[in-house]
């Protein structure tokens, strides 16, 4: 039965992989991909799927190579991750490009222009450039859906992994979306020795490069798929000496935008929905324009591979920014400053925007407000999640990616230790899922090497930032993965465990650690301060539940509103006793610690 | 008819789930929908916004391909907070219309509903998203009536579903 549903983006491709019969997916939360597999594994469980295996991985390394292996036994499978994520699985694409797959092998890699919710606004399809696998880029949710059930063809056509590359417009977009019955795949697992192949050495990698050559060039020729399309067949576009070309989300705002300048029948767009390899047959039709105006997120990578150079205009020619996403709006302005129309830009004002804060309840505010109070001088580097908000309280130096606050802890320590009598207290944050995915390797360095530091893993027993999704912690009832037993067995001689919500706790374990890694210089000293996400539905809330008051001992000194920084307590002014917004208040109580003056308390 | 609806608030005050139910609410009506919002760090308190654009494929008019409203275009924009108008007010046509919850009534220009209250009366505070948006709906405002959500609501057949139903039905009513 054909139906149509509203879906998110990440949703209908979810729904893609179903009804291609994926039968292994794997992933790592992070936004804008980690709706996919909360999808998957949602329709896995209400349509009792058994012939799918679906988890979330430890990171998306790992996840990209348990896809893989898969593929290689013939089975359909996927691996889903935020861009950045890629980046910790390049180490696996760039390999498996060469061995390529068996079963279809489809990598999605969900890129942030803006960014919204990311470090990078990098361009996932110059990493499928850089490692020569194809990369499909959809221009709507339903595009997307479509994409994947092409991808895992053309992955099996020429056993090479192919990249779907949506942006956070198309994941976070909703769409009335057709979907079709469910393929509920057979799988019969098969793998074939071939050492020749998976277990290549250097001689053998040669020819599997130039294999891989062989395919590119295959692809950019290829006619039973379609890699781009003339959207405005009508009116007077044939006439035309100049057009656009486009791809993903960018194309659709060329298309609204064609419409309301009333260039729907003028000039040309076309969309690219492979952008590399790029079609040989576009650039042959390309070459008869005189003018092309190349409209993409975010890097050039079609403008680059259109070799009449000086009759491309893009971001090399200054006609698309070189950074921020693209809006309709942008493109606007772009296309009708390109055919130099007079038209009246619409001007955006700049209003100040409310910036993100950590939750009222949030656990891992008063470790930042103790981290800062214990060491005002000390140098905090910390990590990728909602944490990273810490940087409001003061408690939050750096921030670089994933697992690198312990990482660059060591390298504070080492910088400071080659001059004496300089050394700071360095006190590095970092979250529990974060600290499962890139913190064990850096913290083995760390105790190898005599590193001494304080390390607060800040765990609240769940992926919070990207939705909720489990940890190793908390994935299996049975299976508990411990930190405190990982720690221990990395060698550290120093574990505390507090509830982050006792604020005198956790203040007098950092006070113990600070003596253990900067007083005896003992090594790597490590808190766990634990407190589940206040916004977890999914975590018994440990919340005490109190009505906190304001007292006539307020001085309005703004202390709570800017250190401790919860968004519950309302600043008045100076001088003027702060507010407590009732509605926002979850009644964690932690605050009435946080003031000297007793302005605050519990009202019985 | 075609309409686009711009939607806004803090992170946490529902503007996701509105957006959902009214995209819902489309399609349930046989019309089709684009619509945009806000995931991930943004959502940690901070403004958040949806677009939703809503068109019929089948009465001949104008399809739209792109989930984002474009500056001075939206017909609607229903604001859950009186702060989240000012960055989203550029959105809108200059005959575009704001619903906001809020206690004050003193813009001319924007009309105004409690809806915060009225909810915590009926003892969810949460549940102004609804209140606000039913009201939108059953005073002409939007595309679909108040029967049309509630009729899109029957056939989830969730206890959340019916939950939201009795707000709709003893919240927005009275209004």
């Amino acid at each position: 039965m054909i139906e149509r549903k509203v879906l998110l983006g990440n949703e209908a491709i979810a729904y893609g992989l179903v009804e291609a019969g994926c039968s292994v997916a794997t992933s790592y939360p992070g936004t804008p991909a980690s709706e996919i597999l909360d999808t998957l594994l949602r329709i896995k469980n209400k349509k009792q799927l058994y012939h799918l295996y679906a988890e979330w991985s430890v990171n998306e390394k790992v996840a990209f190579e348990i896809a893989l292996a898969a593929s290689y036994t013939g089975l359909r499978a996927a691996v889903m991750m935020k861009q950045v994520g890629l980046n910790v699985a390049s180490d696996p694409l760039m390999s498996s490009a060469y061995t390529g797959t068996k079963g279809g092998l489809v990598i999605i890699s969900a890129d942030d222009p803006g960014p919204h919710s990311s470090q990078t606004e990098q361009d996932s399809r110059f990493f499928a450039m850089f490692a020569k696998i194809p990369v499909l880029d959809p221009s709507s949710p339903q595009e997307a859906k479509e994409m994947v059930q092409k991808a895992f063809k053309l992955s099996e056509k020429l056993e090479l992994p192919v990249m779907l590359r949506p942006t956070t417009r198309i994941c976070h977009a909703r769409q009335d979306v057709t979907l079709y019955p469910l393929t509920v795949p057979q799988p019969r697992p098969y793998f074939e020795k071939n050492p020749q192949r998976w277990a290549a050495t250097p001689k053998f990698r040669f020819l599997l490069h130039k294999a891989l050559n062989r395919k590119i060039e295959q692809l950019s020729k290829i006619e039973e798929i379609e890699t781009f399309r003339l959207l405005n067949e009508s009116g007077d576009v044939f006439k035309s000496k100049r057009c656009i070309v486009s791809s993903g989300i960018a194309a659709s705002y060329a298309c609204e935008v064609l419409e309301s300048l009333d260039l729907w029948e003028k000039i040309p767009l076309f969309q690219v929905l492979m952008p590399y390899p790029i079609s040989t047959k576009l650039l042959e039709v390309l070459f008869n324009f005189e003018e092309v105006l190349v409209i993409e997120e975010t890097y050039p990578v079609v403008e680059l591979q259109i070799k009449n150079g000086q009759k491309v205009l893009g971001r090399e020619s200054g006609h698309i920014p070189k950074e921020g996403e693209l809006t309709p709006e942008k493109v606007e302005n772009i296309i009708s400053s390109w055919l130099g129309l007079n038209y009246k830009t619409a001007v955006i004002p700049d209003v100040p925007q409310r910036r993100p804060t950590l939750c009222p309840g949030c656990g891992h505010r008063p470790v930042f407000f103790a981290i800062r109070k214990c060491f005002p001088k000390g140098i905090y580097p910390s990590d990728i999640g909602c944490y990273t908000l810490g940087l409001n309280i003061g408690s939050v130096d750096t921030v670089l990616c994933m697992g690198a606050a312990i990482s660059q802890a060591i390298g504070f320590y080492r910088a400071f230790s080659l001059k004496e009598d300089s050394m700071p207290p360095i006190v590095a944050t970092i979250g529990d899922s974060t600290f499962f995915h890139a913190g064990i390797p850096p913290l083995i360095d760390a105790v190898t090497y005599g590193a001494s530091f304080v390390l607060v893993i800040l765990d609240n027993e769940t992926t919070a930032m990207t939705g909720h999704q489990p940890t190793p912690e908390t994935v299996s009832e049975t299976r508990k993965i411990s930190i405190e037993d990982i720690v221990k067995a990395c060698g550290v001689s120093f574990i505390e465990v507090v509830n982050a919500y006792n604020l005198r706790a956790v203040m007098d374990a950092l006070k113990r650690a600070g003596i253990h890694a900067f007083e005896k210089k003992e090594g790597v000293a490590v808190i766990i301060a634990r407190c589940p996400c206040v916004t977890d539905r999914k975590q018994k809330a440990k919340i005490p539940g109190v009505k906190v008051q304001v007292t006539d001992k307020c001085r309005g000194c703004q202390l709570c509103v800017q250190r401790f920084e919860c968004p519950a307590i309302e600043s008045q002014g100076r001088k003027q006793p702060v507010k407590i917004n009732e509605i926002l208040c979850v009644g964690c109580g932690v605050c009435v610690e946080v003031c000297p003056f007793g302005g605050l308390a519990v009202s019985q | 008819m075609n309409q686009q609806i711009v939607i806004s608030g803090f992170g946490g005050q529902g503007v996701v789930f509105v957006t959902k139910l009214i995209a819902d609410t489309a399609v349930f009506k046989g019309l089709s929908v684009f619509a945009s919002e806000t995931h991930g760090m943004a959502q940690r308190g901070g403004n958040v916004v949806s677009h939703v654009k809503v068109y019929n494929t089948h009465s001949g008019g104008r399809k739209f391909w792109s989930p984002l409203i474009k500056s001075g275009n939206a017909d609607i924009l229903i604001a859950l907070h009186p702060e989240s108008i000012p960055p989203y007010k550029h959105l809108l046509k200059e005959d575009g219309i704001i619903i906001c919850n809020s206690k004050d009534s003193k813009d001319n220009n924007t009309i105004t509903v409690d809806a915060t209250s009225i909810a915590s009366k009926m003892g969810n505070h949460r549940m102004a998203n609804i209140i606000l948006i039913g009201f939108a709906a059953s005073k002409g405002y939007l595309f679909c009536s108040l029967d049309d959500i509630i009729g899109m609501l029957k056939t989830e057949n969730e206890i959340r579903s019916q939950e939201i139903i009795k707000v709709l039905e003893t919240g927005v009513r009275e209004l």
